[in-house]
């Protein structure tokens, strides 16, 4: 089995299963352009410690069939092992959604934004905000007209 | 620090969130409020699906979350914002809280009427003694039949498709705004059905045989032949036509063929308990399910349409009920019932008073304030005559008409309710009851709430029929109202879109000439 070396952005090295790298369609893309090779794979976008979170997944999910079922992505249910995966803080799993859209990995990038819209669940406004970093620019006006549309979503 | 995160990603987390998530998003800022509405079926279709037909997956019928662009086709007209995936989640959401406003729309001599507005039809319930009925087609067109309409060639049996954009302002009918469907055959048209969403027209016939016919070329497409008996109901959806007969026998017909695809006997799901039990009184249709209610006393029955197996059997106390004016939404049945002292408690009832707006008709007001001076709430109670029967024809009972004979297409037990209903006009009823419509969840089977017309609980009141929109957003009833001697005639309406969406006007169809009738109660909507 041959391996491929991918290298983060702050030029550490890692060493991994070309069918594990291979979750990665920009990756599998790249390796089927270039042929083989010897030489590391620059990954400008993601840093060694995004990669080797990434690397973790793809290894764990090496076996998964790919699927492109509509009804298996419309759940919002995350298995128990991506669960534990994404415990990791705000910044690195907005990280790791990034990489994940960097390097083309549909389900890790599924699971991450499950991640995220099960975290901003049951959040006020002000508190997505808070955690998207945006900035409030609505008038009063106009934000009490979005809160009166939705009023069967108060509360209930 | 969390960096900028791109449109596409957020994209891709707001489809994953569930309603309520979607609308504090909203509130979050302008683009997030941009990308929400924008990408309408991206971001809400998911939602819709995973939110509303999660667990509704049976072996052999499911309930759909409705196609929007279906929904917009049978609406007829592009009155709405463009996010509609996202509106229909606000209303079926509705649905589900029972959270709706009630009113009478104020004016039935409706403004001017404009086309491709939203709009009701009423038309009148019995000409020549006989019942009329009324179905929208995907033109637009209004179809009326009636078992006495007669064609240009004198003594045939027509059905008459009027055209509703045609300016009728003096109130009588344009020869240019109708013509009629002949029958050659002496088929007997007893029912029949259109869809906003097609141009077939689907009869009936007192022969036993169902027709359909091509509203475009005006001419019969294709005739099935099976009921022993007469046919009593007939409705459609894309694939399927269905016909119920006198014979208790649901029928299945394909709309592409001759072939009839399977039947159902319903005679052996009533007991002996059900007296006067002719045949299948009223069918619904969606895409899974066929909803039945037997002309008579008994449950209604709905069967998967893919086996014809039973799904579910609804019946309230006490259950000498017969449920009429069947009516569909994607996850709700209404049906026409009413409240009685004894089972008021069991089901809540929207909308609750506090929520009632606008209901400013001058009866409503006059009487609830009337109600309010009585000393003593029984005091009123035994003067008002309140008399409210399930049956269809419960407006014979009506001034204009009593001296009328019983209508010749009528089944015995239809005959044996006509006269109990006139016994009934001149007894003043001991027991109180109040008209309603009864919602039926399709998910659980059971009765989830009733909606009330915005009234006094005292004011005598029936309601004679039923309609929903096609995007569900409004229900209407039309409610006769009586008291001290006058019978006065309400399009009530109740509405899921929180005022989102325009109020419809009302069209009153005109009868025809040289018949006799009143201003009737059946009707039908369209957009």
């Amino acid at each position: 089995m041959s391996n491929v070396r991918l290298l983060s952005s702050d030029n550490e090295e890692f060493v991994v299963q070309k069918e594990v790298a291979e979750r990665s369609v920009l990756i599998k893309n790249m390796l089927e352009d270039v042929g083989e090779t010897d030489s590391a794979i620059p990954l400008p976008n993601v840093t060694a410690k995004v990669l080797k979170k990434v690397i973790e997944w793809c290894d764990h999910h090496s076996s998964d069939p790919v699927t492109t079922d509509e009804t298996e992505r419309r759940t919002t249910d995350i298995d128990e092992w991506d669960q534990k995966f994404m415990e990791v803080d705000q910044e690195t799993l907005f990280d790791i959604i990034l990489a994940a859209n960097y390097l083309d990995i549909k389900p890790l990038l599924d699971v991450g934004c499950k991640t995220v819209a099960n975290m901003i669940k049951g959040k006020t406004a002000e508190e997505i905000r808070k955690i998207f970093n945006i900035v409030n620019d609505f008038t009063p006006e106009e934000e009490a007209q979005i809160r009166k549309e939705n009023e069967w979503a108060e509360d209930r | 620090m969390i960096p900028l995160v791109p449109t596409e990603l957020i994209l891709s987390i707001l489809t994953c969130c569930d309603g309520p998530t979607l609308a504090t998003c909203q509130r979050v800022c302008r683009r997030w409020k941009h990308l929400i509405d924008h990408y309408d079926t991206l971001v809400w279709s998911p939602c819709c699906k995973r939110d509303f037909e999660k667990g509704i997956r049976r072996r052999f019928w499911s309930l759909d979350f409705p196609d929007p662009q279906h929904v917009e086709t049978a609406m007829l007209s592009s009155s709405s914002s463009g996010a509609l995936w996202q509106s229909l989640y606000r209303v079926t959401k509705r649905w589900s809280l029972g959270d709706c406003t009630a009113s009478f729309l104020s004016d039935t001599q409706s403004p001017p009427y404009r086309r491709r507005l939203p709009c009701v039809v009423v038309g009148t319930t019995h000409e020549y003694y006989s019942f009329t009925s009324l179905s929208i087609t995907q033109s637009g067109h209004v179809v009326r039949s009636n078992p006495m309409y007669k064609g240009n060639n004198q003594g045939q049996q027509a059905m008459i498709v009027q055209s509703s954009y045609g300016d009728s302002t003096d109130g009588g009918v344009d020869s240019s705004s109708f013509f009629y469907l002949e029958d050659d055959a002496l088929h007997g048209i007893v029912c029949h059905y259109s869809d906003p969403t097609s141009y077939w027209i689907v009869t009936g016939g007192l022969d036993g045989t169902v027709s359909l016919w091509n509203e475009q070329q005006r001419c019969k497409a294709r005739t099935w032949q099976g009921h022993r008996c007469r046919v009593l109901c007939v409705s459609m959806n894309d694939q399927v036509v269905i016909s119920g007969g006198a014979d208790s026998m649901i029928r299945v017909w394909d709309l592409d063929g001759t072939n009839q695809r399977g039947s159902i006997d319903i005679s052996s799901y009533l007991s002996d308990q059900h007296d006067w039990f002719q045949g299948v009184g009223e069918l619904a249709l969606n895409g899974h399910l066929i909803v039945c209610a037997p002309d008579a006393s008994g449950p209604v029955l709905i069967f998967s349409l893919l086996t014809g197996s039973l799904v579910y059997e609804l019946k309230t106390e006490p259950q000498d009920v017969a449920f009429t004016r069947l009516c569909l939404t994607p996850f709700y049945l209404l049906t026409k019932g009413e409240i009685r002292q004894s089972n008021q408690h069991q089901v809540p009832i929207y909308p609750s008073t506090t929520k009632i707006k606008d209901a400013s008709s001058s009866s409503s007001s006059s009487i609830s304030s009337s109600s309010a001076s009585a000393s003593t709430s029984s005091s009123s109670l035994s003067t008002s005559s309140s008399l409210s029967t399930s049956s269809t024809l419960a407006s014979y009972g009506s001034t204009s008409v009593q001296s009328a004979p019983p209508p010749t297409a009528a089944t015995p037990y239809q005959l044996s309710r006509y006269f109990s209903s006139l016994e009934a006009t001149q007894q003043q009823q001991q027991t109180m009851t109040r008209s309603c419509v009864d919602v039926w969840d399709l998910h659980t089977g059971k009765l989830t709430y009733r909606l009330v017309p915005p009234l006094s609980s005292d004011t005598a009141a029936s309601i004679t029929d039923i309609k929903v929109s096609p995007n569900a957003a409004h229900v209407f009833a039309c409610v006769e109202i009586r008291g001290n001697g006058s019978r006065q005639n309400q399009l009530c309406y109740w509405d899921f879109s929180n005022q989102q969406l325009a109020t419809p006007s009302i069209k009153v169809l005109p009868p025809m000439p040289h018949s006799v009738s009143s201003f009737g109660n059946a009707w039908a909507c369209f957009y």
